[in-house]
């Protein structure tokens, strides 16, 4: 199976597929030397990619995968190469590109909405501010667009995970 | 002589102490609020008591439910850790009036200091240096040119009610004064009702140096080195060291001198800090005391071989101390990380959620205090510290580069850590000259969020790892659905034999 990741702006083509028992791989075309150990846990795995070596742990968030590596967590976007190209093909864009809903990372109140339907903002604004643990926190827009909806009144209280502003 | 101790804390201060205790052969008693039921200081600890809901203000805040669980445990003496109640004068009296021993300062120490304006009175009368400064109402600037002159430029203008930088101006030189005199009083006044501003010498590029002294009910007192603190975040530390890369011998004799003066000015008994602040030609300025054991204790444990926490309980329980100035030798240097739930490329938000997997690092010279094992619940409620990591070296050099290797082992999955941000620090030319000051972070990263410095093979290796779980998914997923399908078999000839009536 061959998939395309991406993460940090960077784009992988990632085929994956059993060998007999092993899993053989390639990245953007080329052959790793490819080990995998899988623990109890199936979120935790040793991999030895050209023998370097990775202890790594992934589990899936908001269709994506959250992956730890060398102490650093890393947020991947990775999915079929095929619906990759549809996707390209249909002008859908990447999908990583498709991330719109700004959710609170925790419960809290808001504070202050800075943003009002129809505005435009670019990556980086801020968006919501929301107060949790005793302090004020800025929500910042994950990308460049058009504010399309704001879920959210001042001195709302939302849970974590709730969506509060979704952009266009 | 005390043999039970109840710790009024949580997390790693809590088993901090309850190590302490264990080792002097103590028993602990530890305190839980309902979401800390399951929590790591409830498993360290002999005994443990539910002292209320999450919210702090019902529970770790409540001393008379404290006292309570003192009671019923039978325990003899109260340890308040920092936080919480620790630098609470009242709960330390309801501690000695229960009849309890007070593991801290005397309460009227505890008040003292934490009014700052009679911090700074007292410790003055010793003699101990202050920020140049004075307070008044100006309303002719010409009349305290004079005074301003005394103290130097460049100053700092305060507004007396205020706070969050409202009705703050740096003035350079003499010409600005009026002006700069004119703004501040006038935003304070629409800020806070209250146009009276206060002047203070200005030390443009500060260094948060600290004295960590113990003091025994005899009158001996003494000072075990320097910490210096200077990489803060809106006035959090996030790293300290000790020995300070600033500090001489002679600025630390001073500097230790001042520190049990401030000590002696308050009749302090304990352990306790003495904060300073410093600039880069040695000179220092008493900031304030904190009357309680400090976060970032470990550190001056690491350089001077000396146990804080199990000084803390012998002082507590009238014992001289047994060390004297003489015998204090700092070997060595030692930096602490506080590695906290929050997310540095997110302006530091904090984290909350359950820690999936956690592993520690160890190996030479590494320490590691920590809150969370596996599988811990990091709570909204509390401070979002869950470990500190320390590493101790022979040269500041070797403990930086140990640093690094202990944050590249230390794996904490589940929750956002600043782990990655400390290793960006420690790779930093500035970090590793020792060019510290208060202003750090805000000079050398800029804005609120941090980036992290990725390393290709990394970003690749993390890029496979989410491919590979997915079709492993996928492949078990298949698998499965080849199981249901299969079984099938068996339910059809257990409904033809439930037709037949054979049960069996």
């Amino acid at each position: 199976m061959t998939y395309v990741a991406r993460l940090l702006g960077r784009e992988y083509v990632i085929t994956v597929d059993y060998i007999g028992e092993r899993i053989g791989l390639e990245i953007n075309g080329r052959p790793i030397e490819f080990k995998h150990t899988q623990g109890r846990n199936r979120h935790r795995c040793l991999m030895l990619l050209d023998s370097n070596s990775y202890d790594v742990e992934v589990s899936r968030q908001n269709g994506r995968f959250l992956v730890t590596a060398h102490g650093r967590e890393f947020e991947v976007f990775a999915e079929d190469q095929r619906l990759d190209t549809i996707r390209k093909v249909a002008g859908l864009g990447y999908a990583t590109d498709q991330q719109s809903d700004v959710r609170a990372p925790m419960p809290g109140l808001v504070v202050r909405v800075l943003k009002q339907t129809g505005e435009r903002v670019s990556k980086g604004e801020g968006l919501v501010i929301m107060e949790a643990m005793k302090m004020e926190n800025e929500l910042k827009s994950p990308r460049d667009g058009e504010v399309g909806e704001v879920l959210v009144t001042t001195r709302q209280s939302v849970e974590k995970g709730e969506c509060l502003v979704r952009l266009k | 002589m005390i043999k039970k101790v109840l710790i009024a804390n949580r997390g790693e201060i809590a088993i901090r102490i309850i190590r302490a205790c264990h080792e002097l052969g103590l028993r602990t008693a530890a305190v839980f609020s309902d979401v800390d039921s399951n929590a790591f200081h409830v498993r360290m600890t002999d005994q443990a008591i539910g002292i209320g809901p999450s919210s702090s203000s019902e529970s770790y805040l409540r001393g008379d439910r404290i006292i309570e669980a003192a009671k019923k445990s039978g325990a003899d003496a109260i340890h308040p850790g920092y936080g919480f109640l620790a630098e609470n004068a009242g709960f330390a009296r309801m501690v000695m009036d229960a009849g309890l021993v007070w593991i801290g300062p005397p309460p009227e120490a505890i008040e003292l200091m934490g009014d700052k304006l009679a911090a700074r009175r007292s410790v003055q009368k010793l003699n101990v240096p202050v920020v140049p400064g004075f307070q008044k109402e100006i309303d002719d600037v010409n009349r305290v040119r004079d005074e301003i002159d005394k103290i130097g430029y460049p100053i700092l203008i305060k507004a007396a009610a205020g706070g969050g930088g409202k009705g703050m101006r740096i003035v350079k030189s003499p010409d600005e004064l009026e002006s700069a005199v004119k703004a501040a009083s006038s935003e304070a006044k629409s800020a806070f009702a209250d146009g009276r501003v206060y002047i203070e010498k200005y030390i443009p590029s500060p260094r948060h140096i600290e004295i960590q002294i113990l003091s025994d009910s005899h009158g001996n007192c003494i000072s075990l080195g320097e910490r210096e603190c200077s990489i803060q975040r809106r006035h959090q530390k996030l790293i300290e060291e000790a020995p300070s890369p600033l500090a001489d011998e002679t600025m630390r004799e001073k500097m230790g001198k001042a520190a049990v003066d401030a000590a002696r000015s308050c009749g302090y008994v304990n352990a306790g800090t003495v904060e300073f602040l410093a600039d880069n030609d040695r000179n220092f300025y008493f900031l304030e005391m904190n009357t309680r054991l400090q976060v970032e204790h470990p550190v001056t444990e690491l350089v001077t071989g000396i146990d804080l926490v199990k000084e803390q309980i012998r002082i507590a329980e009238g014992a001289e101390l047994s060390l004297r100035q003489n015998d204090i030798q700092i070997r060595g240097h030692a930096i602490e990380c506080r590695v906290c739930a929050e997310d540095p490329s997110n302006s530091f938000m904090p984290s909350t959620g359950q820690i999936r997997s956690y592993r520690e690092p160890s190996g030479p010279g590494v320490r590691v205090d920590s809150g969370v094992i596996e599988g811990s619940r990091v709570p909204i409620y509390y401070d979002p510290l869950i470990a500190k990591l320390c590493t101790w070296g022979g040269t500041r050099l070797e403990a930086i580069e140990r640093m690094k290797r202990a944050l590249s082992e230390y794996c904490i999955c589940g929750v956002s850590t600043t782990l990655g941000f400390h290793e960006t620090v420690m790779d930093h030319p500035a970090f590793r000259r020792g060019d510290l000051s208060t202003h750090f972070i805000e000079e050398h990263f800029g804005g609120s969020s941090i980036p992290a410095e990725d390393d290709d093979d990394i970003v690749e290796a993390a890029a496979v790892a989410a491919c590979i779980f997915d079709f492993l998914d996928s492949k078990r997923l298949a698998t499965v659905a080849m199981g249901a399908a299969g079984s099938r078999w068996k339910t059809v000839g257990r409904s033809e034999a439930l037709k037949r009536g054979s049960g069996k």
